[in-house]
């Protein structure tokens, strides 16, 4: 068994700025050994932690498909309190970091098979959402799925990450993309307010349909209600959650709701679960 | 119960181990001016045999305070790391008392799952033979009797020794790698057939106990009823948020991972952590989802006593006392036992 502590080394090949302030960005990255790309086998949902050797470790979502054979990315915001986010920032391409996972459970793609997926995202957390979108939109799945709707909103518009690919989507007739912030500008054409109210007005169909929610923990706290009134059981309603980790494994004890870690029997949860344990996130 | 029994005197025991210290490390209950804590002795005589409790667990001879995960050097774009495993010798820990033995069968269920194997950890426990000294007086601290367990319980350990009259002291062999120390002695005797009834006589009597034992599946129900209750509004007044329960502790094993780098070259390190502390689950956002001492206090209780239930099956609290012991400011695990048995709050 290999040590789980010991990360693969992973070089940055693209290094891409993501909204207007410039404080997220997603790193793309390549095995430094390609086998090792096959190894890390993921599903979209995980996360896996992202080392810059000397400043430490960080818990992160992967952001790009497992489709995506050659790579794998991670969107990553930068806290002035966050040591290992602004050592990642501070990193140039071609510089070499380290790689632990992957981790966690994924969103229940078995259970989403045959069904309307409704996804709702905001702000920055929507990078497994992103990974997921990728996933069902890729050529050999897309089939497997039913009809997709997006919603994803931010505060302005210059805060929406994947600006380019979201608009590659909403160009296509088998997503439905809607796009929302709280303080338009003077271009802005598409909704205003804030996601759980855009989904109230849009009013997807519930029935024999699945919805992801990952965002800022205000949106996920009234999505959920939202949701529920458009008749989605809270089985139906899968969301994300994040957690102070070191181990990622199991072992070092912060990332608990109750009995669960966060890092081994999440990071998704179904609202059902979620019910069922203290309200400590 | 035990296969063999076999029998030493008190004079013998620092010989026995001389013999050992020819093939293993071994580490002892040691003096320290006014306290015993475990330590790797050089001579037999080191070792004292009758400390009830030393002031840290053993729980560091597996599970470092601070540990070397890996090292690593970098340059501008590439990155060396080094994960030679560290040196592991076998070890004998002599004279664990039983219920620090019992802890470290619980830290196995954490460290060493099929999924997850800490191999730092498990190679430390594979090397070492651990010889328990079941507890002849319970300190006024100690309640392990109050877990289920007792001052001769067996869990955890490879060799149990029970004092007899006179002086003399059974051994009992609990495991393969506890007969293989034994036979690798000469010192310690076989035993009569007495001798063996005197063994069996003293574990019986150490398990007939008056104290009711919790019932950890009922607490560990009761306390995920009660998370919301105002039980928990006064415990933790007082606390200090010091962290000295948990590191004296033998069964909490929360750990941070941190980097120690100068110059481009550097370490990975594993350090304990500890729950009672604001930075354990601050999150880079800032937000914290456990920020107050209340709600430190509370994750201490419901870790040990209902988490660890739903998770492993059992109360991460073997009732040794340390805590009792040690918290600056008197917050007593047992008081809390004894109000949530009778807590009727919802």
């Amino acid at each position: 068994m290999a040590d789980p502590y010991l990360p693969y080394t992973v070089t940055i090949r693209k290094i891409t700025i993501e909204n207007a302030a410039k404080d997220i960005k997603t790193f793309e990255l390549v095995f430094a050994d390609p086998a090792q790309r096959q190894q890390f086998d993921f599903m979209p949902g995980q996360f896996a932690q992202l080392s810059v050797f000397g400043a430490g470790e960080s818990p992160i979502g992967i952001a790009s498909s497992p489709l995506d054979a050659n790579h794998i990315s991670f969107t990553v915001k930068k806290y002035p309190t966050g040591v290992v986010t602004t050592a990642l920032h501070n990193c140039q391409p071609h510089q070499t970091i380290g790689l632990r996972g992957p981790f966690g459970n994924h969103y229940p793609l078995l259970d989403m098979l045959g069904k309307d997926i409704v996804i709702v995202g905001g702000g920055f957390a929507v990078t497994t959402l992103r990974a997921t979108i990728r996933y069902l939109l890729h050529e050999s799945k897309r089939s497997d799925f039913g009809k997709i709707t997006f919603f994803y909103g931010a505060r302005t518009p210059g805060e929406l990450v994947y600006r380019e690919e979201i608009s590659t989507w909403a160009a296509r007739s088998d997503i439905e993309v809607h796009l929302t912030v709280d303080h338009p500008d003077e271009s802005w054409t598409q909704h205003t307010g804030v996601v759980p109210a855009v989904v109230t007005k849009i009013a997807p169909a519930s029935s024999n349909s699945i919805a992801l929610v990952c965002g800022p923990p205000i949106m996920v706290k009234y999505s959920i209600p939202a949701l529920k009134d458009l008749g989605f059981a809270p089985e139906r309603i899968i969301t994300s959650l994040e957690m102070r980790m070191k181990c990622g494994i199991g072992k070092c004890g912060r990332c608990n709701i109750g009995s669960k870690y966060v890092c081994i029997d999440g990071p998704v949860f179904s609202v059902a679960e979620l019910e069922r344990l203290p309200q400590e996130f | 119960m035990s296969n063999e029994i076999r029998i030493i005197s008190r004079e013998d025991l620092p010989k026995w181990l001389d013999q050992m210290l020819g093939t293993f490390t071994v580490v002892a209950p040691t003096r320290q001016d006014d306290y015993t804590n475990f330590g790797v002795i050089t001579s037999g005589n080191q070792a004292d045999f009758d400390a009830v409790n030393t002031r840290m667990s053993p729980k560091q001879i597996f599970f470092p305070k601070t540990e070397r995960l890996f090292g690593f050097a970098t340059d501008r774009q590439q990155v060396k790391l080094d994960d030679t495993p560290q040196q592991i010798t076998p070890q004998v820990l002599f004279g664990v008392r039983p219920c620090d033995a019992r802890s470290i069968a619980m830290l196995d269920k954490v460290f060493d799952t099929d999924v997850y194997r800490d191999q730092q950890y498990v190679s430390r426990r594979k090397a070492t033979t651990i010889v328990s000294l079941a507890c002849k007086q319970l300190a006024p601290s100690c309640f392990c009797t109050r877990l289920g367990s007792n001052p001769a319980d067996m869990a955890g350990s490879d060799l149990l020794i029970i004092e007899l009259p006179e002086d003399r002291f059974a051994i009992g062999t609990l495991t393969p790698k506890g007969a293989d120390l034994l036979t690798a002695a000469d010192l310690p005797a076989q035993a009569t057939a007495q001798d063996a009834q005197a063994f069996d006589k003293a574990v019986r009597i150490a398990q007939d106990t008056t104290v009711k034992p919790i019932d950890s599946d009922k607490l560990a129900a009761k306390l995920a009823r009660i998370f919301d209750s105002a039980f928990w509004d006064r415990w933790h007044d007082r606390c200090l948020g010091c962290g000295t329960c948990t590191y004296l502790c033998p069964t909490c094993h929360c750990f941070d991972i941190a980097d120690e780098a100068k110059n481009n070259t550097g370490q990975r390190v594993r350090n304990w952590d500890s729950c009672m502390f604001d930075l354990f689950t601050l999150h880079a956002s800032g937000h914290n989802p456990r920020p107050s001492q209340r709600q430190h206090l509370r994750q201490r209780v419901m870790h040990k006593f209902s988490y660890t239930v739903d998770r492993y099956g059992q109360a991460f609290c073997v009732g040794c006392g340390r805590c009792v012991n040690r918290c600056p400011v008197n917050i007593d695990i047992r008081e809390i036992l004894d109000e949530l048995e009778d807590y009727q709050g919802g």
